[in-house]
């Protein structure tokens, strides 16, 4: 083909050109690590980075609202674990007021000790975090949630539970209402309550019960009236005998699947009630417990009413260690959820950033490599330019 | 003798005319669309005597310029595809490299707006947390305006750049009238091909296609005509037509191309341009800034309205229902400049769902309005345009009042003006609605452990939304609302008043009660901030197939594989065109090598002629020695 001078330099310089043109490109790819320097050059890779990119930083949110969540929670179950301290060492006391070797003096002592534990589990019941939000008061957390009102504890919260964002698809609570730790607990023995009737003049004491065929057992409030020395009968809210039989000191009363056993001896006219358990609250439980030591007694029917009261005050206290130990578990099995979505969240946050460095990242020995090609083959285009350039027939004429 | 001495003379000046061609040659060796010149010599009638046919010399018959007119043809229409590509990919490129910026981008401002908004999720109650996510939000917001506001520059640019190649173009199609006039004028004055001013006119059609596709067509006389398009004639003869601009009827802003005609109105050849500089703008107009600038307002309009739908749902710290969390206008309609009649259309995007991402232009007929695309599709409408029965397609709810005349005409763009309008509309920390509106509890004094659940909102229009309701059991199965009415209770199913919902589950005894209340107060609950912070996932558009993130990303891919296909286009293009212009050089260029050659073997053939002259000047005086 013939060739003309013209074409001969502009096919040089259009090497040289496109080569240098190569060879920017190839460096910016080295000195900023990327692979993809405009979107244009990988659309869906540059698509696929952004993806990327904005999983990581949500997965980085999760992180975040993980320590959240665990420092609140840690924050419940401290305090927790301090109501369950406080109320075991109220029970201690309950059992030691019970002690025969008490008088109302000693009793009274024991009350005062109560009563500030009392105080104290009000103090736990509204405890504040770091942002000044009591951790117990629902949704309602600038609301104080525990408050007395005539010796009645109030609850001034609401039954809201926060959740928090631990991953894509998961929330989980970073707390609990205080109605469901401290308010909502059953009386007696978790199904029904058994009750002396205030007017009692003999020396009969009530245990706790318990069920013995939760199939016959059908809520109702039952009475247990002695009709005579020894003698009872069971009548149904409707006033219809449903037992009688006789009884004596220790023995324990069934009927409609349930028992109670009575301890010492009950006057003739005396009713013991047996009700469905309802909810009553922690504080009452306490303040019931303090009421009944600071009554003197001075005869067996007095003795009989007070012991009875701490009966019941126990049954609270215990039902609500039952209840605390629930929710601590709870607040437990949601710290240990936390800890394996965040060792997930890590695994996961690893494979992303590997995998955008594969979008992302220039694999650097073959970017170098092409460098060095590049280099030498602008190089040799120079050359040639400049050789070719030289011959000229002019330069012999 | 003097045969001998005519003969050389004749040698002597033809070489001199191919040594001044030669010498032209070498001058204009780098000179652009210059096409070497050669000189064809033939004998000179030979005297005819009784011993023969006697040779009388040289002579130069005429100088003709080495030129391919297929492969001229051939550059011109690549160098057409060429220049409309490279102005194609880029601006697309320069509008790819500001939308998917990782951080100037839009992917970026949106993920950190999201991220405050979880992080106050973590906090509902904390006031800097708030004050938090109304700068991200006013952040995002200038976000969607600056990236406007940069496609707004290029469009200005486009159409600066639109005008100026316009006036290229007369200037050009002048220059081309001008040179077929003096062709034509000196090959009837001497029969001989101006080389020069052909060269020079192949260039000027040349630099045209590099404006915009031009396809030449030879006359007998010489002269060449220029069409554009579909036939429209740029330059007859000598005779050229002024190309111009005008304002789009619709959009001011925007120019249309006009050339003049016969007729006395110029013709509107807009959308009959391809190729060059001017294609390349028209294309990259269309395809690439004002689709960008509506699916960026796509986005904005699907983050607007479920952003703003769930604030709604929700309860700010006063206890206030949510209101309008961001604002963005509506769909804009633009009368065009030709309408007589007075009538006026206003419109409204009714379903973000049903949103085809395109234009339209409603036209009315002299009895009914017609919706179509900006392609021309018709699309069909329901209602009949009034404000309480609008017409309603895709999306959008249009209402028309005034008496427009026949074919009065109006465009529609109904997410075009979204993002650069998009504003945050709470500015009092207050007022995020990140608290659900009610809540819901089971009474402390319940005999049963029936739960209720946290209640979600159906309704938020519902006027007694906020009423405290209670639900009282008669029995286990039989349940009453604020103290009257019987209804049934199935544990788990779900019950529904006053715009609410909830569901009570377990056994439920007499007495027990459940209360839906205000959510007033609720200062630290953060479940409406939950559900907002999960917005961008949510699918909305596309009838709910395309969340805002995966619109985020079509924005990002379209425009990005535009321009890709545009750069492979283009540097397809640039090879072939390299490959033919190489073609051209090889026929068309000077080689100074063989200038060289040619300048020796003219020189030798010169001094051949010279020394001849000299031996019949020797010949002679020998005679004339003889003689005296």
């Amino acid at each position: 083909m013939r060739v003309s001078t013209l074409q001969m330099s502009q096919l040089s310089l259009r090497t040289i050109l496109e080569r240098q043109s190569d060879l920017t490109k190839t460096q910016l790819q080295v000195s900023t690590g990327k692979r993809i320097i405009s979107p244009s050059d990988d659309p869906v890779g540059t698509v696929r980075t952004l993806d990327l990119k904005r999983s990581i930083k949500e997965n980085e949110q999760y992180q975040r609202n993980i320590d959240l969540a665990d420092s609140r929670l840690q924050l419940e179950e401290q305090v927790i674990a301090d109501a369950q301290t406080l109320l075991q060492r109220t029970r201690e006391q309950a059992v030691m007021g019970l002690n025969a070797s008490q008088t109302n003096e000693t009793r009274s002592a024991i009350a005062k000790d109560v009563k500030e534990q009392l105080d104290a589990l009000y103090q736990l019941a509204n405890t504040q975090d770091s942002d000044e939000n009591y951790i117990f008061a629902g949704f309602n957390g600038g609301t104080r949630p525990f408050s007395t009102s005539g010796g009645v504890a109030v609850y001034n919260g609401d039954q809201g539970q926060r959740l928090l964002q631990i991953s894509a698809s998961r929330t989980i609570a970073d707390g609990d209402a205080g109605a469901d730790v401290f308010m909502k607990i059953r009386s007696g023995n978790g199904t029904f309550v058994a009750e002396a009737g205030t007017a009692n003049t003999g020396s009969g004491v009530l245990d706790e019960g318990s069920v013995i065929d939760p199939t016959a057992w059908d809520g109702d409030t039952y009475t247990i009236t002695f009709t005579a020395a020894n003698t009872y009968e069971v009548t149904d809210s409707g006033g219809a005998v449903v037992a009688t039989g006789t009884h004596d000191d220790g023995d324990s009363i069934a009927f409609q699947g349930v028992e109670v056993g009575i301890d010492g001896t009950p006057a003739v006219g005396d009713t013991f009630t047996v009700s469905p358990s309802r909810y009553q609250d922690i504080f009452s439980s306490l303040e019931m417990m303090v009421s009944a030591l600071e009554t003197p007694v001075s005869d067996d029917e007095s003795r009989a009413a007070q012991k009875n009261l701490i009966h019941n005050a126990m049954s609270g206290i215990d039902r609500a260690m039952d209840n605390l130990i629930q929710v601590r578990t709870e607040v437990g099995s949601r710290l240990n959820a936390l800890e394996s979505q965040r060792s997930i969240n890590e695994t996961s946050q690893l494979t992303m950033q590997e995998l955008l460095s594969s979008v992302e990242d220039v694999d650097m020995a073959e970017a170098v490599t092409r460098l060095n090609q590049q280099v030498v083959g602008l190089d040799a285009a120079q050359q040639t330019y400049t050789t070719v350039q030289g011959l000229s027939l002019f330069r012999y004429l | 003798m003097s045969d001998a001495l005519s003969s050389s003379l004749s040698a002597l000046t033809s070489y001199q005319r191919a040594m001044a061609t030669t010498s032209h040659n070498v001058a204009n060796v780098n000179t652009e669309g210059y096409s070497r010149q050669q000189v064809s010599f033939a004998t000179r009638t030979p005297s005819a005597e009784s011993s023969g046919f006697i040779g009388s010399g040289v002579k130069v018959t005429t100088v003709t310029r080495s030129f391919d007119e297929f492969i001229q043809a051939q550059v011109d229409e690549t160098t057409a595809k060429f220049y409309s590509l490279d102005t194609f990919q880029d601006f697309a490129s320069r509008v790819d490299n500001v939308l998917a910026d990782a951080d100037l981008g839009l992917t970026n401002s949106i993920s950190q707006f999201m991220a405050s908004v979880q992080d106050l999720a973590d906090s509902p109650d904390s006031l800097s947390q708030r004050q938090l996510v109304l700068s991200e939000a006013d952040a995002l917001s200038e976000r969607f305006q600056s990236l406007t506001s940069q496609l707004d520059q290029l469009s200005s640019e486009i159409e600066g750049r639109m005008a100026s190649a316009v006036d290229q173009v007369n200037a050009l199609a002048a220059s081309v009238a001008d040179l077929n006039q003096k062709i034509s004028v000196q090959t009837a004055a001497t029969g001989q091909p101006p080389n020069d001013l052909l060269d020079q006119r192949n260039v000027a059609i040349n630099e045209l296609n590099k404006l915009m596709r031009v396809s030449a067509v030879e006359q007998s006389d010489g002269q060449v005509n220029l069409y554009i398009g579909n036939g429209q004639t740029l330059v007859l003869g000598s005779q050229p037509y002024q190309m111009s601009t005008s304002k789009d009827a619709f959009d001011p802003t925007r120019q249309n191309i006009i050339i003049e005609s016969s007729a006395t109105m110029g013709v509107d050849i807009t959308n009959q341009l391809s190729g060059g500089e001017l294609g390349g703008l028209l294309d990259v107009r269309r395809d690439v800034i004002d689709s960008s600038r509506s699916a960026l307002g796509t986005v904005a309009v699907a983050l607007g309205e479920v952003f703003n739908s769930q604030h709604h749902n929700g309860m700010d710290l006063q206890g206030q229902l949510g209101g309008d969390f961001f604002t963005m206008a509506g769909p804009q309609v633009l009368s065009s400049a030709n309408n007589t009649g007075s009538g006026a259309v206003t419109a409204s995007i009714s379903d973000v769902g049903a949103l085809a991402h395109t234009d339209y232009i409603l036209t009315y007929d002299g009895s009914n309005y017609q919706l179509t695309t900006s392609s021309g599709t018709p699309v069909a409408m329901t209602g009949s345009g009034t404000a309480a029965d609008p017409f309603v397609a895709e999306g959008l709810s249009i209402e028309v009042s005034g008496s427009a005349s026949a074919g009065d005409q109006f465009q529609i763009r109904p997410t075009y003006d979204a993002a650069a309008t998009f504003t945050t509309a709470i500015t009092d920390v207050h007022d995020i609605a990140t608290a659900a509106p009610i809540r819901t509890s089971a009474g402390l004094s319940n005999l049963s452990d029936a739960t209720i659940s946290a209640g979600t909102v159906v309704d938020v229009t519902d006027p007694n939304l906020l009423d405290t309701v209670t639900i009282e059991f008669i029995d286990s199965n039989t349940y009453m609302v604020n103290g009257s009415g019987s209804f049934t209770y199935t544990s788990g199913a779900s019950i529904s008043i006053n715009g609410w919902e909830m569901a009570i589950t377990g056994v439920p005894q007499a007495g027990d009660e459940f209360t839906v209340e205000s959510n007033a107060g609720g200062i630290t609950d953060n479940r409406n901030a939950l559900l907002l912070a999960g917005v961008d996932k949510n699918g909305l558009l596309d009838d709910g197939g395309i969340s805002v993130q995966n619109a985020v990303d079509r924005v990002v891919s379209d425009v990005a594989t535009l321009a890709r296909r545009a750069e492979l286009n283009r540097d397809a293009q640039e090879g072939l065109l390299n490959q033919q212009i190489d073609q051209q050089l090889s026929v068309q260029g000077v080689n100074l090598d063989e200038e060289a050659a040619n300048l020796l073997k003219y020189q030798q053939a010169y001094e051949a002629a010279a020394q001849v002259m000299t031996v019949s000047n020797n010949l002679f005086e020998t005679l004339l020695r003889a003689i005296s």
